[in-house]
């Protein structure tokens, strides 16, 4: 099977991988960025866990304001999970809807709120 | 209270690859995890309207496929990802992100496949 290589440049889809330890737990965040969504996986197992789309509305109701709707759409529908999802959607200025992947060993509210910041800080939504 | 932050070096990679498929510059882009990977197959402009995922299960010699996003009537990722999760033991996600008729479908099968065999350090 003979099959021509297209050139390079075109095939390159911006994405931005960052890895910290959080009180001790390995974290990866990588986000992919796509023309119509965001793709941005959290885990501290090196593996898919729950796929959560994230979606960003505006509504007219006393000046613009925006409503969030987070779906789990595999895995299983955690509240804390939500809250995580929610939190990025507004502190994420992107308008497109993300997929998120969440996979955490540690759920606690410092450490949702350290990857919160760090997302924040390192501006994961910035790929290229 | 706060939590303890220090850097850490990444588990997860991606690698990028493309194939000239039926007169089709065809874009594959893949994230590598632990026993298991997301591989998104697309065009320009890439999207991402599509997602299934495959898992081997003991129960079954066929792994267990499920279509995460997109239309419920287009098995192509679901197929392909049930095909790689057999292949490889791991959990597989695959994005298919383009208008395809069954002879595209097959070469892009082959071009995973190839690249696959070259590189599968990136899978």
């Amino acid at each position: 099977m003979n099959f021509k290589m297209a050139a390079p440049t075109q095939s390159l889809r911006p994405s931005k991988q960052v890895a910290f330890k959080i009180n001790g737990h390995q974290t990866d965040i990588s986000c992919t960025d796509f023309q119509n969504r965001l793709f941005l996986v959290i885990t501290q197992l090196q593996k898919i866990g729950t796929l959560i789309h994230l979606s960003k509305d505006v509504v007219m109701e006393q000046g613009p304001t925006h409503v969030y709707t987070t779906k789990v759409l595999l895995g299983k529908d955690e509240e804390h999970l939500n809250l995580l999802a929610r939190r990025l959607a507004e502190r994420i200025p992107i308008n497109k809807p993300i997929l998120l992947s969440l996979a955490l060993k540690d759920t606690s509210i410092i450490t949702l709120k350290a990857i919160e910041q760090l997302i924040v800080d390192n501006q994961m939504w910035e790929v290229r | 209270m706060t939590a303890e932050i220090l850097p850490s070096e990444s588990l997860l990679s991606v690698y990028n690859f493309s194939g000239r498929l039926k007169e089709t510059d065809v874009n594959f882009h893949v994230l590598k995890l632990h026993d298991s990977f997301m591989l998104w197959i697309g065009t320009e402009p890439a999207k991402m309207d599509d997602l299934s995922m495959a898992m081997p299960t003991r129960f079954d010699s066929m792994p267990l496929g499920t279509q995460v996003l997109g239309e419920s009537t287009d098995l192509t990722s679901t197929s392909l990802a049930q095909k790689l999760a057999k292949k490889t033991g791991k959990q597989v996600f695959v994005s298919f992100n383009m208008a395809a008729d069954s002879e595209l479908v097959l070469r892009v099968e082959e071009r995973v496949m190839e690249e696959m065999m070259m590189n599968p350090d990136k899978f």
